[in-house]
């Protein structure tokens, strides 16, 4: 690799670039600056998303390598990208009006949202190991700072460690995973990985698993799961909201191109793994959501059954299905509203280090802000999977993937399953529309109302015209699966 | 252009019931009242005549056509695509939707401007006008639809609009009743007609108008269907009918819907709604013309219905009841000619029914208004000289429905009688003719005791009768006039040959090219000639009269005397009491129905509920054992994360090496 190369490279990979860029010079700009000035940075982080989101759009006109092909610039990763790079910029938002009101040091939590969110970019493209971790690692340190964020309060501080040495845990496996893999075939290359795998040597079967089990613990899923309920209540709210969208998705994604890129020989006993796997987080999801009494634990313990439900169309993917690999993709991009929203609420809700969290914290809501309430109801019937919202389009498609690819147990348990979330995210709406309010509310705050506006109305209209972010799905998917289908 | 028909009532239902009936001008708008109440009668009526000068323009192009394809098909866009099963959203306007489209129109235009005057001191005066507005937009849907579903659709919507008018004084027990009684009973109906339109798509393969009539006079498609099947198509379909239109056993809902506000029961309750199941009776003659037994069947219940409600009116009371079961009579007799086939005659009464019914409703609206809600003819008598362009208009309404000579009842009632002899249904002219003397009988009772003899007004409201404003009589007058002359479009041949004009029926002429009759010749040599059927039903009228006249007037204390009877008595009490045929269904359907759905919601409590309870407590449980396993403790959850890591490692393994 010369230095041309390198350089050709450098250019390609604009969009991760402008969000470091941006990251760094707010860590420049917020020692130096004070008063209104130092209250405004977080235009800087907004400025490096947008040039992210355009530089990144011209990937979705077709497929690209840089580096020698350690990282894979394809619309599968472009459309991942728009995930992340929308959940950051909502989460900024979010966060200006959510951190001001307790801390002082917010500008530090921009760029780490800016560096997190290019170590998801970095991991949906990689192809090779190391940039796979690196990716990985960027993307969870941020994330255990953010949820740390917070240092004046015990919990956040808790969650901050749990995450840590939990998150560390499976970076070990993960790791050790990768070593194996690499002894077996010589390279860390996925399509080398790919070339030379061989199911009865068992370096690549138990590598295979172990980079499996480290995937599995960022995703949230069952019984890699516990951890999720404890970070996702003590971290600050926005923190929460980044992760549950952000990371979540970096997982899927890493995942889907690492069963499909790099070891798919193994599919026959990493999807019957899946299986049970995808049945066991989406009952556990959704039961002990049930009986939580802080909406934003609910809301935790919902993730992990929507981590779930994504991963039911996973195994809907078994053989390198379409419109299995499609519909986690756009599972995801739906959960990016709706929980983001669903987040953006309790966080316009909460002020001055008061967590908004309980379920009287919002009782009353729709007598004092109707609109308000009237968002949090498209969010919470988009969660639940009712028509026509986003939620239930995302749902309708994986479960139609997983009858399709003759999983019906596993969509009629995932149904079943779903049934019971109705009860949860109604509640909701029960406190925020037929109680009697019991807290004040606070003002009106204009970043976070617009963005709930975008989120909203995204909620509703991608729900009544679902087909064209649809079409770009299963484009994104043929992307990822052209190495699986050409060899 | 038909569109507009339709759409424009519609148009004015939403601005009334958006903007007034929403409370939205008085609260957020501050408007007053009374510029509500101007703007919702000007857009209410507005709307109407509207769609009544369309329709009317309509008619004239239908005019200048040539007379086989008198027709104009609208295509508006595609509604129901599904697989083989296309429904397009398709207007037809041809002889016979136009003829009902300008009725509907056009006698919904007066009773609008009536209710104007009617309703003034209505709180809820826009939510009326909207109903109203609705009503129109539905139940031009259903005639100008081009198919059966869109039929259907309309003919749901006049059954809610229905619904919603009989219930407009909710307030009261009995009024909620009434409307939920006529939507019940009216469901009963609809899904006999829904079946019908299952089992025409199954026969022919498609539900609009064209296709399934075309298909069904094209002999050679039909020798593949079964005659039982085309029966039971035509039964399936009049059971519909004798819902919408109360025929025995599905009439009793009509009485009941008196409970609306007068002008309701002029418009949906006499002239326009109840009419619809011979409106689609008419629009499947090509079904019906091939199907005997259900010509047969038809014009069976017809007749009896027709005498059974006749019998019931005589000893009415109150004067809405006598007018509800006239309508029933009268509905009889358009389905005892369309039963015979002679759709036209049929349709004639429908019209002229339109007229002299409409009057003599807002007649009655009228003497209740004057009376200040007085509706027991008991506590009446001697109006005329108060009210007496209500007591005029009113007495032409009598003569009219009692088919005295040279009145429309008479021309429309006698082309019926006519066609019903002629096609050999003897048995069912002569209770045809029976209902007539019933008809003179109870309308002259009602008229006599309303309006003549001695005034048994109570004091209190006798100080204040007064005669209803304009927008009131106008109306009145108009439906008078048209009572008198309206007769003369369809005069009967047989009739207009005594009088030496060929060709006289200009009626028949224009609407039956939009229907297949049945191939049938008069024989031309029957017992009766039809001079003699016409001296019969002329005398039949006139005893009716007499009758009543003798009775009501001269011998006021007779009725009385024969009531108490000894003999007459049950006969007497049974009339009064409605042959107990409430009674009767109350205690065949209505309590073992009851008794059902209490037990099934005793099981429903215990065992469904059970079930679903139990099954969320269960969750709750699962939920609670969970929650104990979150323990928060960091070392219990990196054991488990290490058990769970291994398991998935130990199980790919074993998987793999399977």
């Amino acid at each position: 690799m010369d230095l041309s190369e390198v350089l050709k490279s450098t250019l390609l990979i604009g969009p991760e670039i402008s969000l470091i860029v941006a990251g760094i010079v707010l860590m420049i700009l917020d020692p130096i600056t004070k008063g209104e000035v130092k209250k405004n940075l977080f235009w800087v982080a907004l400025a490096g998303l947008a040039l992210g989101f355009i530089l990144n759009l011209k990937r979705f006109g077709g497929d690209m390598s840089a580096f020698s092909g350690a990282l894979s610039l394809d619309q599968f990763a472009a459309y991942f990208n728009v995930i992340f790079l929308l959940g950051a910029a909502v989460a900024v938002v979010f966060s200006k009006d959510y951190l001001t009101g307790f801390l002082h040091y917010t500008s530090e939590f921009y760029a780490l949202i800016l560096f997190s969110t290019s170590g998801m970019m970095i991991l949906a493209s990689a192809t090779e190991f190391m940039s796979l971790f690196l990716g990985f690692e960027i993307m969870s340190i941020s994330a255990y700072v953010m949820s740390a964020f917070n240092r004046s309060s015990p919990r956040s501080t808790e969650a901050g460690i749990k995450y840590l040495v939990l998150g560390g845990f499976s970076s070990a496996i993960l790791l050790y995973g990768i070593a194996l893999l690499y002894g077996a075939s010589g390279s860390i290359y996925l399509s080398e990985i790919f070339k030379n795998f061989d199911v009865a040597n068992p370096l690549f079967v138990a590598g295979s698993a172990l980079v499996l089990v480290g995937f599995l613990f960022k995703i949230g899923a069952f019984p890699l799961h516990q951890w999720v309920p404890d970070v996702y209540e003590g971290a600050p709210m926005t923190a929460t909201a980044f992760m549950s969208v952000g990371v979540k998705a970096a997982a899927f994604a890493i995942l889907l191109r690492v069963i499909f890129e790099g070891f798919y020989q193994l599919q026959v006993s990493i999807m019957p793994v899946l299986w049970i796997v995808a049945i066991f987080t989406m009952i556990v999801g959704n039961i002990a959501a049930i009986t939580q009494k802080s909406i934003k634990r609910m809301l935790a313990y919902s993730s992990i059954a929507h981590a779930g439900y994504a991963l039911v169309g996973v195994v809907a993917a078994y053989g390198g299905k379409e419109l299995g690999v499609g519909s986690v993709i756009y599972y995801l991009f739906a959960y990016t509203f709706m929980n983001l929203g669903a987040f953006g609420v309790l966080s316009y809700l909460s002020r001055d280090g008061h967590e908004c969290e309980t379920f009287e914290d919002i009782a009353g809501l729709w007598g004092r802000r109707p609109f308000l309430a009237l968002a949090l109801g498209i969010f919470m019937f988009s969660l639940a999977g009712i028509p026509p919202t986003i939620g239930f389009f995302a749902k309708y498609r994986v479960f139609l993937s997983a009858v399709d690819a003759g999983f019906y147990w596993l969509a009629v348990i995932g149904i079943l399953s779903s049934v019971v979330s109705a009860y949860y995210y109604l509640r909701v709406l029960v406190y925020a529309y037929m109680k009697e309010e019991t807290a004040a509310f606070p003002s009106f705050k204009i970043g976070s109302s617009v963005a709930l506006v975008v989120l909203s109305v995204g909620t509703f209209f991608l729900g009544v015209f679902p087909l064209d972010s649809w079409d770009l799905a299963i484009k994104a998917a043929g992307s990822v699966l052209m190495a699986f289908h050409g060899g | 252009m038909i569109l507009w028909i339709i759409l424009i009532p519609l148009i004015g239902a939403a601005l009334n019931g958006l903007v007034f009936a929403s409370g939205f001008w008085k609260k957020y708008l501050r408007g007053s009242e009374h510029t509500e109440k101007t703007v919702v009668s000007i857009v209410g009526c507005g709307v109407v005549l509207i769609s009544a000068l369309i329709s009317s323009a309509l008619f004239f192009k239908l005019l200048s056509m040539e007379p086989p394809r008198r027709e104009i098909i609208q295509n508006l866009f595609e509604w129901i695509p599904s697989g083989s099963f296309t429904v397009s959203f398709e207007l037809l306007l041809d002889t016979l939707s136009c003829v009902m489209a300008l009725i509907i129109t056009w006698v919904g235009f007066l009773i609008h401007v009536y209710s104007v005057g009617y309703m003034h001191h209505e709180k809820a005066y826009a939510k009326y006008f909207t109903y109203l507005n609705i009503f129109i937009f539905f139940m031009l849907t259903l005639v100008l639809g081009n198919s059966f579903p869109l039929m259907f659709v309309g003919w749901e919507g006049v059954g809610l609009a229905s619904f919603l008018l009989i219930g407009f004084w909710y307030e009261k027990p009995e009024n909620a009743d009434a409307g939920r009684k006529a939507f019940i009973v009216n469901r009963i109906g609809d899904f006999g007609f829904i079946l019908g339109i299952f089992l025409i798509f199954f026969v022919f393969d498609s539900v609009n108008y064209q296709e399934v009539f075309g298909r069904a006079s094209d002999p050679a498609f039909m020798s593949a269907v079964p005659a039982t099947v085309i029966t039971v198509i035509a039964l399936l379909l009049f059971v519909g009918a004798v819902g919408k239109s109360a025929q025995i056993p599905l009439y009793v809902w009509l009485p009941d819907a008196m409970a609306g506000p007068t002008p309701v029961s002029a418009l949906i309750h006499a002239a326009t709604m109840v009419t619809a199941g011979a409106y689609m009776i008419a629009r499947c003659s090509v079904i019906y013309s091939q199907s005997p037994a259900a010509q047969m069947i038809v014009v069976t219940v017809a007749a009896l219905t027709s005498f059974l409600a006749a019998t019931i009116a005589i000893t009415q009371n109150d004067i809405k009841k006598v007018l509800a079961y006239s309508t029933i009579s009268q509905l009889g007799y358009m389905f005892m000619a369309i039963g015979v086939g002679a759709y036209t005659a049929g349709l004639f009464h429908l019209v002229t029914h339109a007229f002299f019914k409409a009057l003599l409703f807002l007649g009655s609206g009228s003497v209740i208004h004057a009376l200040s809600g007085e509706q027991d003819i008991r506590h009446m008598g001697g109006l005329r000289k108060f009210i007496p362009t209500t007591a005029i208009t009113f007495f032409i309404g009598t003569l009219a429905i009692a088919g005295v000579p040279f009145f429309s009842g008479f021309f429309s009632k006698d082309g019926i009688l006519g066609s019903v002899y002629e096609r050999g249904y003897s048995i069912h002219w002569m209770i045809g003719l029976v209902t007539v003397i019933l008809t003179a009988l109870y309308m002259g009772r009602l008229y006599l005791l309303t309006f003549e003899g001695k005034s048994r007004v109570a004091d209190k409201i006798r100080s204040h009768i007064h005669e209803s404003p304009l927008t009131m009589t106008i109306p009145l007058m108009v439906l008078a006039f048209l009572a008198v002359v309206g007769g003369y479009m369809g005069v009967p041949e047989f009739i207009g040959e005594l009088a030496g004009i060929h060709e006289s029926n200009l009626f028949d002429k224009f609407v039956s090219s939009s229907i297949t009759m049945d191939s049938f010749v008069p024989a031309g040599h029957h017992l009766l000639s039809h001079t003699t059927l016409l001296i019969f039903s002329i005398a039949a009228a006139a005893v009716g009269i007499a009758g009543a006249c003798y009775l009501f007037y001269f011998r006021p204390s007779l009725p009385e005397k024969i009531a108490s009877n000894k003999t007459i008595v049950p006969l007497y009490r049974g009339s009064l009491r409605k042959w107990y045929v409430d009674e009767l269904y109350d205690y065949v359907f209505v309590q073992p129905f009851r008794y059902l759905s209490e037990q099934a919601s005793k099981f429903d409590l215990r065992f469904i509920d059970g079930a679903v309870n139990g099954v969320a407590a269960v969750m709750k449980d699962m939920a609670l054992t969970l929650q104990a396993a979150q323990s928060g403790l960091l070392r219990s959850y990196a054991t488990l994360m290490g058990i769970g890591a291994f398991a998935i490692l130990v199980f790919i393994i074993i998987w793999q090496s399977l």
